[in-house]
C-alpha cells in the first residue's frame, strides 16, 4: 500500500511538474503580434495623439489576447510608447484643412509586454477566484445543510429513543433533498 | 447533577440521610443511618422502576458474603420507591484498578476472582443473570469482595428468550450474544472472563472509542492475551470465546480453573480444551443477527460523530478566520482563508476519524494513533490535494491531460512584480524572508509546500481522543514553526499569509472539534459505596 502511495505521490508531481517552462526566456519584442509603430489621426495634434493611444490599445489588446486587463493611457505613456512624433498629415478632401498624424513607437527595451500579460493573468484569476469562491460557498453551505439533517437525526433519534426513527428519517430525507433541489435550481437558474 | 436529598433529610420514616455517595442512571444512592444507628445505603429508584423493582424483588432474601445484602424495599409519602442495602465502606474495584494499571498480582487477582464467582454461584444458583458485571460494581472491604447493583438482574427465561427492555450491561464486559437478545447466564460468564482479564493486566481486552467499536470487537476481534500470564491463557480462552456452548458452562467451573493455577498444590482439572483442527472457528456469520444490529449501530455512530464533527469544523473555522482577519486586517483574504481552513481540517479529520490499524493493533487502541509510512503518505497525498485546492481558490487553471499543457500559468515560476515588491517589505511574511519564490514552477510550489506540511507532521494525534490536552498550544506552535520554515516555497506574500494563516487555524481546529477524554485522576480518598 505504501509502495503504491509513494508511487501515485512521485508520479502525480512528476505529472504536474515535468513539463514546466522554468527556464528564463530571452527577452524580445514580439513582433509576429504587434505592430513596430502605430498612427492616429485627428483635427488637432492633440485628438492625433489621443487617436494614436487608443489605437496602441487595441492592437495591444488583441495581439496579445488579452481578457481581463484593461490598459490605461497612464500605464500606456509610461511603459508601453515612446514619447511619439509627428507623422505624415493626410488630406481629406480639399475643404477641410489636412487630419494632423501622430506616431508612437512600441517600446522594446524593457520587456513591457510580459508585465501586461502577467497582469492580465492576475485579472483573469481575480475574476475566476471570486467566480469560484462562490461555487464553493454554495458547495459547502449544500453540504453543511446535509451534514446537520444527519446529525440532527441521528441526534434526535438517541434523544427520542428510537420513537420516532421514521418520521425523523422522513424529515432528515425531505431536508437533504429540498438541500440538493434547492442547490441544483441555484447551478440550472444560473443565479 | 445533583443529588436531591442532604445531611439531616428523612425521605423515608427511620432513615436519615447523612449524604450522597453515587448518581447512575438508574437513580441515587445516598449514605444514611437508620434510628438505630444502623448504618445503611439507600438507593433512590428514579427512573425504570418496573426494570428496577423486578430484579430487586428476586435478589431481596439472597444472603451471601460476596454480594451486598439488599434490606428491604420502601416507599415514601410521595410514592418514590426505595431501596435499603447495606453499606459497604470498601472501594469498588474501579478505583483499584486505576492505580494498578499493570494489573494485580496473580494470587491477588485469583482471591478477587474466588469471590467474585462465589457471587455470582449464588446469583445463579437462584436463577438470577447479573447481567451488568464491571468493576464499578465490585467492592473490596476488608478483603472481601462483594458483588452490588442489583438494578439490572433478571430473571433467566425459560426459553432462554428474553427480550431486551434495557440497555444489557456495560460495553466493555458485554458478551457478544446480548446484541440478538439471546443470552444466559453465560454473559456472566463472559464479563467474570474480562474482568479477570483485567485484574491480571490491568486494561479490558477490547477498547475503542465508540461502543459500537467496542461491540464488534467483541463480535470479531479475538482478545490479545499475550500480556496474560500464560498459565491463565487457556481459561480466557475458554472464558472469553465467541459462541457461548463452548464458553465454561458454569462459574464454578471457572473458578476451579483458576484456583487450580493460582494455588497449584491442588489437583487441577484438566481443561476440555479443543484442538485446534477440531475447535470450530466462530466467523461473523454464526452470530447474523447481531452482526446486522452492531453493523447499524457502528456505522450510526461513527456517521453521528464524524458528521457532528466536520459540522463543528464549519463553525470553528469560521470564528477563526474572522478573529484572524479582525486582527491582521486581512477581510480581503477572509473567505479564501476560510474555505483553506476548511480542507485543511477535513483532509485531517476524515481519514483520522477513518483510519483503522490493522490485524493485532486492532485489540490496542493506544497504538490506533500509530506512526506508519503509510499514514504519512496518506496525508501527503491529502496535503497534494489541498494545494490544488489552495491553486483552485488562487483561480489558477489546472492542467489536465487533454489540455495543452504549456499555456498554463501554474507551469511556470511566479512572475514578481514592483507592486508585490513593495508589499513584500511592509509584511510580516515579507520581513521573515524578503524575497518572492520566483524559482519554481507555481504548481511545484504548492504541492511541495502543503504536501510537507502533511508529512512532516503528526496530524493524526490532534484527534485522538487520549491526547494530553483538549487544545495543546504546543501543537498550534509546532505547525507554526514547521509552516514558517517552509513558506519559502509558497511564491507570493499574499499566498504565504494565507498558507500560513491557513494551517495554523486548521491545527486549532482539528483540536477544538474532536472529541477529548480527560485522563481521570487516581483519586485519594476512599470512594464508597458507588454505583453505575
Amino acid at each position: 500500500m505504501r509502495i503504491l502511495l509513494a508511487l501515485a505521490g512521485s508520479i502525480s508531481m512528476w505529472f504536474f511538474c515535468a513539463p514546466s517552462c522554468a527556464q528564463p526566456k530571452e527577452v524580445v519584442f514580439p513582433k509576429a503580434l504587434l505592430p513596430g509603430t502605430v498612427t492616429g489621426h485627428g483635427e488637432t495634434v492633440e485628438l492625433a495623439k489621443k487617436a494614436a493611444k487608443n489605437k496602441a490599445i487595441g492592437e495591444i489588446t488583441r495581439g496579445l489576447k488579452l481578457q481581463a486587463f484593461v490598459l490605461t493611457e497612464t500605464y500606456l505613456d509610461k511603459q508601453v510608447v515612446d514619447e511619439g512624433q509627428p507623422g505624415k498629415d493626410v488630406a481629406v478632401d480639399n475643404i477641410l484643412a489636412p487630419f494632423k498624424a501622430w506616431e508612437f513607437t512600441f517600446r522594446s527595451d524593457k520587456p513591457w509586454w510580459t508585465d501586461v500579460i502577467r497582469r492580465d493573468h492576475d485579472a483573469q484569476r481575480k475574476l475566476r477566484t471570486d467566480d469560484r469562491l462562490t461555487w464553493t460557498a454554495r458547495a459547502v453551505l449544500g453540504l453543511s445543510i446535509l451534514l446537520l439533517a444527519g446529525v440532527g437525526y441521528v441526534r434526535l433519534d438517541e434523544y427520542t429513543q428510537g420513537r420516532y426513527t421514521t418520521w425523523l428519517r422522513l424529515a432528515g430525507v425531505s431536508v437533504a433533498t429540498t438541500a440538493l433541489a434547492g442547490t441544483w435550481w441555484y447551478v440550472v437558474s444560473g443565479q | 447533577m445533583k443529588f436531591t436529598y442532604h445531611s439531616g433529610h428523612q425521605p423515608l420514616p427511620g432513615y436519615t440521610i447523612k449524604r450522597g455517595i453515587g448518581l447512575g442512571g438508574f437513580g441515587e444512592v445516598y449514605f444514611a443511618v437508620t434510628d438505630g444507628g444502623k448504618e445503611v445505603a439507600l438507593k433512590w429508584i428514579r427512573a425504570n422502576q418496573d426494570i428496577e423493582m423486578r430484579g430487586v424483588q428476586q435478589c431481596l432474601n439472597l444472603k451471601h458474603p460476596n454480594l451486598v445484602h439488599l434490606y428491604d424495599v420502601r416507599t415514601d409519602d410521595q410514592g418514590h420507591h426505595w431501596l435499603v442495602m447495606e453499606y459497604v465502606a470498601g472501594e469498588p474495584l474501579s478505583t483499584i484498578f486505576s492505580r494498578h494499571p499493570n494489573g494485580v498480582a496473580s494470587e491477588l487477582a485469583g482471591q478477587w476472582f474466588h469471590g467474585l464467582a462465589q457471587a455470582i454461584h449464588c446469583l445463579h444458583e437462584h436463577g438470577i443473570v447479573h447481567r451488568d458485571l464491571k468493576p464499578g460494581n465490585i467492592f473490596l472491604e476488608n478483603g472481601l469482595i462483594k458483588v452490588g447493583d442489583y438494578g439490572l438482574c433478571k430473571l433467566i427465561a425459560d426459553s432462554q428468550k428474553a427480550g431486551m427492555t434495557k440497555d444489557v450491561g456495560t460495553v466493555h464486559y458485554m458478551a457478544p450474544e446480548i446484541s440478538t437478545g439471546n443470552y444466559n447466564r453465560q454473559i456472566d460468564v463472559y464479563a467474570a472472563g474480562i474482568l479477570l482479564y483485567e485484574m491480571l493486566t490491568g486494561h479490558v481486552p477490547f477498547e475503542g472509542e465508540s461502543a459500537g467499536e467496542i461491540l464488534m470487537k467483541h463480535l470479531t476481534v479475538q482478545p490479545d492475551l499475550t500480556r496474560v500470564p500464560k498459565e491463565f491463557v487457556p481459561i480466557l480462552q475458554k472464558a472469553l470465546v465467541k459462541n457461548p456452548a463452548h464458553r465454561y458452562a458454569t462459574i464454578q467451573e471457572m473458578a476451579k480453573d483458576v484456583a487450580a493455577v493460582v494455588n497449584p498444590n491442588q489437583p487441577m482439572q484438566p481443561l476440555p480444551m479443543k484442538s485446534p483442527a477440531s475447535a470450530p472457528t466462530h466467523s461473523v456469520a454464526d452470530y447474523p443477527m447481531a452482526i446486522s444490529v452492531t453493523s447499524t449501530m457502528i456505522f450510526q455512530q461513527r456517521w453521528s460523530e464524524l458528521s457532528g464533527i466536520l459540522l463543528w469544523s464549519v463553525l470553528a473555522a469560521a470564528i477563526l478566520t474572522l478573529g484572524w482577519a479582525l486582527i491582521f486586517d486581512a477581510y480581503d483574504k477572509l473567505p479564501q482563508t476560510f474555505f483553506l481552513v476548511l480542507a485543511a481540517s477535513w483532509s485531517v479529520l476524515i481519514p483520522s476519524k477513518l483510519w483503522l490499524p490493522e490485524g493485532k493493533d486492532l485489540q490496542e487502541p493506544s497504538k490506533a494513533d500509530h506512526d506508519s509510512w503509510t499514514r504519512r503518505l496518506l496525508h501527503m497525498t491529502l496535503g497534494f490535494a489541498v494545494g490544488i485546492f489552495a491553486l483552485y481558490l488562487d483561480g489558477y487553471e489546472m492542467p489536465l491531460p487533454w489540455k495543452p499543457t504549456a499555456d498554463f500559468e501554474v507551469l511556470h515560476p511566479w512572475q514578481a512584480n514592483p507592486e508585490t515588491q513593495q508589499v513584500l517589505s511592509r509584511s510580516w511574511v515579507g520581513r521573515m524572508y524578503g524575497s518572492e519564490n520566483t524559482s519554481m514552477p507555481i504548481i511545484a510550489c504548492y504541492l511541495s509546500y502543503f504536501g510537507l506540511m502533511f508529512l512532516i507532521l503528526r496530524w493524526w494525534k490532534t484527534t485522538v481522543p487520549d491526547r494530553s490536552k483538549r487544545l495543546s498550544i504546543m501543537a498550534v506552535l509546532g505547525v507554526g514553526f514547521w509552516s514558517y520554515i517552509l513558506l519559502f516555497l509558497l511564491p507570493s506574500v499574499h499566498q504565504r499569509e494565507v498558507g500560513f494563516a491557513s494551517l495554523v487555524m486548521a491545527s486549532v481546529v482539528c483540536q477544538v472539534t474532536c472529541p477529548w477524554k480527560e485522563k481521570v485522576p487516581v483519586r485519594k480518598k476512599k470512594m464508597r459505596l458507588a454505583t453505575a
